[in-house]
């Protein structure tokens, strides 16, 4: 015995006996009933709710769509004469119930729609070079002004971002270049032992890390550790339309926002990769005299060797054109930030993924550059 | 048509402190079953505090709290009062990388487990019962006004059918017509669905409307009972509050204590 039923009394009228809870959490249950009901062939349906035990909005929208599928099937419904609580909401949702349906936007793709969605994706693309070109001059120009002292310039700012950004990421960064001198040692001892080379390790281990291999990894961990955090509080500042509020204040948020964290990039990256570099080479040396039983004075003899004054510059000279390019694609990709917490989370997962391809792509650039101008 | 029935939520001995700072002190209320009840106070008087600690999100220093004879901070009874209790957040608390017709659909969805096509159009229906278009179901929450953001939110807080509904400032920014119309909808919703409401409210016309009973919240304290009591109250805020200049136009009609 279900909660909707028809049965016909002695006189052969045909009634339709509702029962049971109308409710949100029965709602599944009866509409499942409902659609394996037998309807009966008579035309006349006399309606009963006196059963009912409890009815909400959603268990009416249920009970309401039954009886609008009745009449327009044709059939005659006799409601019950009381007006109470079960007749009060079936009027509530009659009066809200859409009488067209409600949009269906089906998912139908056709040989024009990919074409529409292909040329769409272009134009979005170009938008968005525009766009970071854009932001990348508005930037430069605002650096500018900055060094003119066109514009104030906040230092406590600067003071705050350096320590975010460069004093906080020094463990990690020490931590990384130890294990990287380490593992560099190991790697290559092994190979130039063939050839009696062993010596030469060191400097396969100074000039990688000074030219390329401490730069590199301190721009890359700079670039998950402060790229994400740029994109993600400037993205947050826009979503709750804090840049708005900047911006009417006549605080340019380019100018208060970037600059300091920009510059506080450009500034401690090149000494982050310092650091990086002292340290790699330290832990390389402490390998060397494990694995090579060089004592230090040999390894810094060899050292002194081969490795010339122009690789660290090589290395160094590269480090602000990563930060610059970490930290205006941070920036840029927080000020994308428009609809939710979605959208913050794709454009920080952007910033980063974004910013370590830009590095190894400048990274390359430099290295045809250098070897064309011989150093 | 006040009946006093048992009380749906009821609270004693409520202390809540933030640090140092204590919000309120020893707050006692009930809230009868079947009422609409107005809390009002003055801004940063702990209304939203109060609320909060009712539904649990917010653990009190000291006290009790019962709704529905459930215990808010038991992890079984909150369960429970998941599809019976409604909320209207201040800011709205719409999911914001969901489009509103998603926000209304994943409560149906998950919780209720109704089938897609059902939950729908059950969707479509709350989104016409608060006076909003079909077409915003597809809409962002971003892309919405001030206004059209309480409605969504009152249409989710209604989408689980609650038996009670809390409501966090829900005219605040209408413009008079929609604010007038938003409680003529919760004042047939209570008739129809025998909903029992606690609202916020800076505002003396919903006030008035709408509410059969009171709590002014103030020296970390609560004057709570039906309106004509709490508006006889001798303390200078609710005298203020009731029989300001905008207070004495509103509740004229009244003729309460005075
Ligand atoms: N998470 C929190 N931490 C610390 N203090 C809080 C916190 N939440 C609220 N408060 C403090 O509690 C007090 C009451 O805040 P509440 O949000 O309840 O005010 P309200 O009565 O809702 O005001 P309004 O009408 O402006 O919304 C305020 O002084 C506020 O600073
Ligand atoms: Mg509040």
């Amino acid at each position: 015995m279900g909660a909707v039923n028809f049965i016909s009394d002695e006189s052969g009228e045909v009634i339709l006996q509702l029962s049971g809870k109308w409710s949100l959490l029965s709602a599944k249950d009866l509409q499942e009933e409902i659609r394996t009901l037998p309807l009966p062939r008579q035309k006349t349906i006399r309606v009963r709710w006196n059963h009912i035990t409890g009815a909400d909005v959603t268990g009416s929208w249920v009970l309401h769509s039954l009886l609008q599928h009745l009449s327009h099937r044709g059939n005659h419904l006799v409601l019950p004469l009381d007006q109470g609580p079960m007749y009060q909401l079936l009027q509530l949702v009659d009066t809200y119930a859409s009488k067209e349906k409600s949009p269906q936007t089906s998912p139908h793709y056709s040989l024009t729609d990919m074409l529409f969605h292909l040329g769409k994706r272009f134009v979005t693309y170009k938008e968005n070079i525009s766009k970071a070109t854009n932001f990348l001059g508005f930037v430069i120009h605002n650096l500018i002004q900055t060094f003119r002292r066109a514009q104030p310039f906040s230092w406590t700012s600067l003071a705050y971002h350096l320590e975010q950004v460069g004093l906080r990421a020094m463990p990690i960064v020490g931590l990384l270049g130890v294990l990287i001198g380490v593992v560099l040692v190991y790697q290559s001892v092994d190979q130039l032992r063939r050839f009696g080379a062993e010596v030469f390790t060191v400097d396969l281990l100074g000039i990688s890390v000074t030219r390329e291999i401490g730069v590199l990894i301190t721009s890359i961990l700079v670039a998950g550790r402060s790229g994400s955090a740029f994109a993600a509080q400037i993205g947050l500042m826009r979503l709750n339309q804090e840049i708005d509020a900047l911006d009417v204040m006549g605080l340019r948020p380019v100018a208060t926002l970037v600059i300091p964290r920009v510059l506080a990039l450009i500034i401690s990256l090149p000494l982050l990769t310092l650091f990086a570099n002292f340290v790699a080479l330290g832990g390389g040396a402490a390998m060397c005299g494990i694995i090579l039983d060089m004592p230090f004075s040999a390894f810094m003899h060899q050292l002194n060797l081969s490795l010339d004054i122009k690789h660290l510059w090589v290395g160094l000279i590269k480090a602000p054109f990563f930060a610059l390019a970490i930290g205006l694609i941070g920036c840029f990709e927080g000020f994308q930030v428009q609809r939710g917490a979605e959208d913050l989370g794709r454009h920080t997962t952007k910033a980063v993924v974004e910013s370590i391809f830009l590095v190894i792509c400048l990274d390359a650039l430099f290295s045809v550059f250098f070897s064309k101008i011989g150093m | 048509m006040i009946t006093e029935t048992r009380p749906l939520i009821s609270v004693t001995g409520l202390t809540t402190q933030f640090g140092s700072q204590v919000v309120h002190q020893d707050l006692k209320m009930e809230i009868p079953e079947g009422s609409i009840f107005g809390v009002v106070g003055g801004s940063g008087s702990g209304k939203t505090v109060l609320m909060r600690t009712l539904l649990g999100l917010n653990h009190p220093a000291h006290g009790q709290v019962s709704i529905d004879g459930l215990n808010p901070f038991l992890p079984e009874d909150q369960k429970k009062l998941q599809t019976r209790v409604g909320v209207m957040f201040q800011g709205g608390a719409l999911f914001s990388s969901l489009t509103i017709g998603e926000n209304l659909i994943y409560p149906l969805m998950e919780i209720a487990h109704l089938p897609q096509d059902l939950a729908k159009m059950i969707a479509a229906l709350r989104l016409k019962m608060v006076g909003l278009e079909v077409d915003t179901l597809q809409k962002y929450p971003s892309q919405l006004s001030g206004g059209m953001v309480k409605r969504a939110a009152l249409a989710r807080a209604l989408a689980l059918d609650p038996k009670i509904l809390f409501l966090d400032e829900p005219t605040s920014g209408l413009d008079p017509n929609r604010s007038q119309t938003f409680d003529e909808l919760i004042k047939t919703l209570r008739k129809n669905l025998g909903l029992t409401v606690m609202m916020i409210t800076h505002d003396q016309e919903s006030l008035n409307f709408l509410c059969d009973h009171v709590g002014a919240i103030v020296d970390k304290k609560i004057v709570s009972g039906p309106l004509e009591r709490v508006m006889a109250h001798p303390h200078p805020w609710i005298q203020d509050f009731f029989w300001g200049e905008r207070g004495k136009r509103v509740f004229a009609s009244q003729k309460g204590g005075r």
